[in-house]
């Protein structure tokens, strides 16, 4: 017996709907719940669906007529040829794979919602399905079932809903190396060195608690480096806005810095020097110069090796003249000399190569006097090869020094300091510095600066007298 | 002082509050006759009459747009959405009227209206009974988002709330209103608004939460203690403003936190906390800032094993407690 649809009521208000459009035609096949036709009313226009998977047997009401509520539009029976399988159906749900139904079962299956839509997303007909729940009411894994045994589909994965959780990727680190904000901030707070630490967290990493234990253990440390010289505390300034004329000197520093940059590519090497036999013997000679009137410093021993070193690195001791380079054929090195806060002048030792120990720190004590009593003469500052800058007085442990045009270098000498040093496989305490030299690219290379910087350090580390 | 669930500590608010003030009347669907769906309004008709305890009918704008309109008028209406879930008609109303009235009128105008609502799940509620919806005004200029998690906090928060010359939201979690009791005093008090409380001193993890969830975090806090885990309970009561000092002054002491919430991980406040820990106190942090929060799913399942899957409880927390711990 064929099953029969008809105009179903719309909606409460609904009377009469045109036909405006059959999906399929007479002798056609139809699957239960595909669209079979477009109803036009005076709101809506929408989709009636087949009630039953068929053929087509009789379509009652041509496009384009306007019928009454329940007049009957449409009959679905069994195919008239049960053997050949319907032809694919030009709508979204593709008619199903498997043949038309054998046995006529033509009123609907007892379908939850779920079910059909499951049904018409598979495109299984539901007329083959067996209800399992009670009642015979097909469910949707009955659907899902019969859609498995057909083995023409495979039962979808649900929807992911939501965001997928995050997981870390494994560590490719060591866990242990970790340092958190709150460790580095208290590290740095109580000046204290990670590497020696334990780390008791995860994987060894060293916790906020690691620190503050360490800290507990620890006596409080002095705060500053020891070698900073004695040096007045600074008065107590408080701000104020205002302006400082720009005197002489300060204009020529000023001039002669910016256009050293500007002129020389500047490049800076540093290295480390062991200043114990210098040291040696400062403490062994120091009073017999004391005898003769002369202050032993550090200095001298510098201006010695370096007067030295540059006769054999003669770059170091030249300067650029564009179509060559100028090789100095004397060795006048300069001492920057700070002036209190004004700023610093470079008084300069004639032949330095030239003069014994003693005979330098005579030089370097006379030129400094005259530096800060304002009376050096224009001879005293010109003409230098060579400068040599104590920024280690400061407490500076190593700078970028800028080079005295036209010289091709400049060497700083960084703050003298007792150091853990390992020599010869022991912790050892030495007097180190490091020699920071800034070198006029355009002169030398890192390598012939380097062998200069090496040979001032082996002066220095293996000072003999 | 009488003892009262969290439940009654809200009744007595509003009991205190409306003899106080006359100004001050409720509204909502079934809070009159029947008293509300929970009880909380239960005899508050036959004490004030129909004119000051209204029902109203099912339509949650219509709620809250009478209720600003009121407010208008000079009345400090305390509004009632049955459940959370159903507040969403109603956010037209609170985030694009009640929230920008003040600064609509340049300051000639303020809406002094407060919307409660029971929320969270744990009730076997499922999806339009259980749900979290603060996160929906924790980002609204001009509202505050309360949420107290003790009775004696629920009563002095809603008064607080009532007599907040803004728009205050106002979630009480369902689940404690009767099994939680406390001290609450008779007569009218107030807890400031905007402020959080240190439930617990810790000086390992910071735990920030609120609602039902304070109450599993201290059970999970003490779980820990035996361990050697430190914890220290925050209980954030204002969700909007967050009470920044407080947060911050903690994790600069214990340096690693949780937030805990019961309301989804993604757009949860637990974010907003966490960036602003990041932001102000980065250099004090020995571990990423963790979150605990329900699954980014659509709702509270109504199946009661996936309901407790869903739910967080104190040994999740106390799970969680310990990985951040031995971070």
């Amino acid at each position: 017996m064929p099953t029969e649809l008809k105009l179903p009521q719309l909606s409460e208000s609904l009377q009469e709907g045109t036909i405006s459009r059959w999906y399929r035609r007479e002798g056609e096949y139809v699957a239960a719940f595909d669209p079979l036709l477009e109803v036009e009313t005076d709101k809506v226009t929408t989709d009636i669906s087949a009630p039953a998977s068929g053929t087509i047997l009789k379509i009652l009401v041509p496009e384009g007529t306007t019928v009454k509520v329940g007049t009957l539009l449409v009959l679905i029976g069994p195919p008239a040829e049960a053997a050949s399988p319907p032809p694919a159906a030009p709508t979204p749900a593709d008619a199903p794979p498997v043949p038309a139904p054998i046995a006529a079962q033509p009123s609907l299956p007892h379908v939850s919602p779920v079910a059909a839509k499951v049904a018409a997303e598979l495109g299984v007909d539901l007329t083959q399905v067996r209800g399992t729940a009670p009642g015979g009411r097909i469910t949707r894994q009955d659907v899902l079932d019969y859609a498995h045994a057909q083995q023409s589909v495979q039962q979808p994965a649900p929807p992911s809903v939501g965001l997928a959780p995050i997981s870390d990727p494994p560590d490719t680190f060591d866990p242990a190396t970790i340092i958190t904000p709150a460790v580095s901030r208290l590290a740095a707070q109580h000046n204290l060195d990670l590497r020696l630490l334990r780390g008791t967290g995860r994987g060894g990493r060293i916790t906020r608690a690691d620190v503050l234990a360490a800290v507990a253990l620890t006596p409080p440390a002095p705060p500053a480096p020891v070698a900073v010289p004695s040096a007045a505390p600074p008065p107590a300034v408080r701000l104020a806005a205002g302006s400082i004329p720009v005197t002489g000197m300060r204009r020529a520093i000023a001039v002669h810095m910016v256009q050293s940059v500007a002129t020389s590519p500047h490049v800076t090497t540093v290295m480390e020097v062991d200043f114990s036999a210098v040291a040696a013997h400062r403490r062994a000679q120091r009073a017999a110069f004391a005898a003769r009137g002369l202050r032993l410093t550090y200095t001298a021993y510098v201006v010695a090796v370096v007067a030295q070193a540059l006769q054999q690195h003669p770059l170091a001791n030249a300067r650029w003249a564009e179509t060559e380079i100028v090789l100095n054929a004397a060795v006048h090195i300069g001492v920057a000399t700070a002036l209190d806060t004004t700023g610093l002048i470079v008084p300069v030792i004639r032949h330095a190569d030239e003069l014994s120990l003693a005979g330098l720190a005579r030089q370097i004590e006379d030129l400094a006097q005259r530096a800060r009593a304002g009376t050096l003469t224009p001879e005293d500052v010109g003409g230098g090869t060579f400068t040599i800058t104590n920024h280690g007085t400061s407490g500076s442990l190593w700078s970028t020094p800028i080079i005295h045009q036209p010289q091709s270098a400049i060497l700083g000498v960084g703050v003298i300091e007792e150091r853990v040093k390992v020599i010869g496989g022991m912790l050892a305490i030495r007097p180190m510095a490091y020699l920071s030299l800034s070198f006029d690219h355009r002169v030398l290379d890192g390598a012939g600066a380097d062998a200069f910087l090496a040979s001032v350090q082996a002066g220095l580390a293996g000072w003999a007298g | 002082m009488p003892e009262r669930t969290f439940l009654e500590a809200i009744r007595s608010a509003l009991i205190d509050e409306m003899t106080t003030d006359q100004r001050v009347f409720v509204l909502g669907q079934d809070v009159g006759v029947k008293g509300g769906v929970f009880l909380v309004t239960d005899g508050l008709y036959q004490q004030f009459g129909a004119c000051r305890v209204i029902d109203m009918p099912i339509a949650e704008a219509g709620i809250v747009g009478a209720a600003i309109g009121a407010a208008l008028h000079g009345l400090r209406p305390v509004a009632e959405i049955q459940f959370a879930d159903y507040i969403q008609p109603a956010v037209d109303q609170i985030i694009n009227e009640a929230a920008k009235l003040r600064y609509r009128s340049a300051g000639d105008w303020t809406c002094p209206i407060v919307v409660r609502a029971p929320f969270g799940s744990g009730i076997h509620g499922a999806l339009y009974h259980s749900q979290s919806t603060e996160a929906l005004f924790t980002s609204t200029p001009g509202l505050k988002v309360v949420i107290p998690a003790t009775p004696y906090d629920a009563k002095g928060l809603l008064i607080a709330a009532i007599r907040d010359p803004d728009p205050v939201v106002f979630f009480e979690h369902k689940q404690l209103y009767r099994t939680m009791r406390g001290e609450v005093p008779d007569g009218c008090y107030t807890v400031p608004l905007g402020t959080a409380a240190v439930r617990r001193t810790g000086r390992q993890i910071s735990l920030f939460t609120y609602g039902l969830m304070l109450h599993h975090s201290l059970t999970a806090a003490e779980q820990v203690a035996d361990e050697g885990i430190d914890v220290e309970v925050v209980d954030l009561r204002t969700l909007y403003p967050l009470d920044r000092e407080t947060i911050l002054a903690s994790v600069r002491n214990t340096s690693k936190a949780l937030i805990v919430h019961e309301d989804n991980l993604t757009g949860g406040i637990g974010g907003e906390i966490s960036a602003l820990i990041s932001e102000h106190a980065f250099e004090y942090l020995d571990a990423p800032v963790r979150r605990l929060a329900s699954p980014d799913v659509p709702a509270t399942a109504f199946n009661e094993a996936l309901e407790a899957h869903f739910m967080l409880n104190a040994d999740k927390i106390a799970h969680a407690l310990r990985e951040l711990a031995a971070y």
